[in-house]
């Protein structure tokens, strides 16, 4: 087998925001290529979030309106406070 | 120098996003410069020569020529500068499934193999006899129920493709379930990528079972990329550089 790594999806989901940030080493970076090359779920993926990365990074705290504001922070409070889900 | 380069539908960088200039007319497209230091898969121009296509298949390919410092690596070449000179219009979408459907046929000659190895010789035969992929699936499909260890595996890798080949998940053997259940809809591009690899994969696990040793691995693996790069180099009329 090759030396270099090879990445399963898995993999792939937890290295993306790494990815797209520049985190990861040259030869991660390759691998991490070459698995969204031959993985069309993997591909799209990939596309999925950078979509969404351009659209929430154009956001700023003041483009969020008082009132889905505030009963984001009871939803996420609630949440938190709440039973934990099995 | 001159290389050739995969695109993603509308002349865009997979993995850069980055809008390629199309040539106009007899005009190459227009110079991209790096504009940064050469780095594998960050910076500068990335292209590939025939040899390393099937790494990056995807749904445009074009030729490109080169300029400036030039870093050929294992995998890729990476240059300063590049311009399209113009599109490969052989590799289309339909080129691409003509692809993907013979890899899966490249499958079911593993699973062949594989079955009679083992002495499941009317399984085998009935692989043989299939003449469209549907029915070499059914074929595999029961040859996979029949058998197990190294002749289900590959049975079931020849099963798979048939699936991948239609742009299925590989587990979805009943072909009356529709494709639309995928989603979202991979191009046949992306459909001949990923089924290439699946292929070479199961053609290396032929050869460990053929060898009785895992180190067959990568020379299982190496002949089926081969001989998926001469029939893309021979449909798309390319020139080889091995």
């Amino acid at each position: 087998m090759s030396d270099q790594p090879a990445f399963v999806c898995q993999e792939i989901v937890e290295l993306v925001t790494e990815y797209l940030d520049g985190g990861l080493e040259p030869s991660e970076r390759l691998a991490f290529e070459r698995h969204v090359a031959i993985c069309p779920p993997c591909r799209g993926y990939l596309s999925q979030l950078r979509r969404v990365s351009r659209v929430a990074g154009g956001l700023s705290e003041d483009d969020v309106p008082e009132s889905l504001r505030t009963s984001l922070l009871e939803a996420f409070r609630g949440w938190k406070s709440g039973p934990r889900a099995k | 120098m001159r290389a050739y380069k995969f695109l993603a539908h509308g002349s865009s960088g997979r993995f850069s996003e980055f809008s390629w200039p199309r040539p106009a007319g007899a005009e190459p497209g227009a110079w991209v410069a790096a504009t940064e230091r050469l780095e594998d898969c960050r910076h500068g121009v990335h292209a590939c020569t025939p040899g390393q296509l099937l790494d990056w298949i995807d749904d445009e390919l074009w030729q490109i020529e080169l300029a400036g410092e030039i870093v050929v690596r294992d995998a890729m070449v990476v240059a300063e500068r590049g311009r399209l000179l113009e599109l490969v219009v052989q590799w289309d979408g339909q080129t691409a499934q003509n692809f993907a459907d013979a890899c899966a046929w490249r499958a079911r000659d593993y699973a062949l193999n594989s079955l009679r190895r083992v002495g499941l010789t009317d399984e085998a035969e009935r692989l043989v006899s299939a003449v469209e992929l549907r029915e070499m699936q059914t074929g595999a499909v029961a040859a996979f129920e029949r058998s197990d260890g190294e002749a289900a595996e590959l049975a079931g890798f020849a099963a798979d493709a048939v699936s991948l080949a239609q742009g299925r998940r590989p587990e979805m053997w009943d072909p009356a379930r529709p494709v639309t259940l995928v989603e979202p809809v991979q191009t046949p591009g992306a459909t001949a990528a990923n089924l290439a690899f699946v292929v070479a994969h199961a053609a290396g696990r032929g050869a460990v079972a053929a060898a009785g040793s895992e180190t067959a691995y990568d020379d299982g693996f190496a002949a089926e990329r081969k001989w998926q790069l001469a029939w893309l180099s021979e449909r798309l009329g390319l020139p080889t550089d091995e």
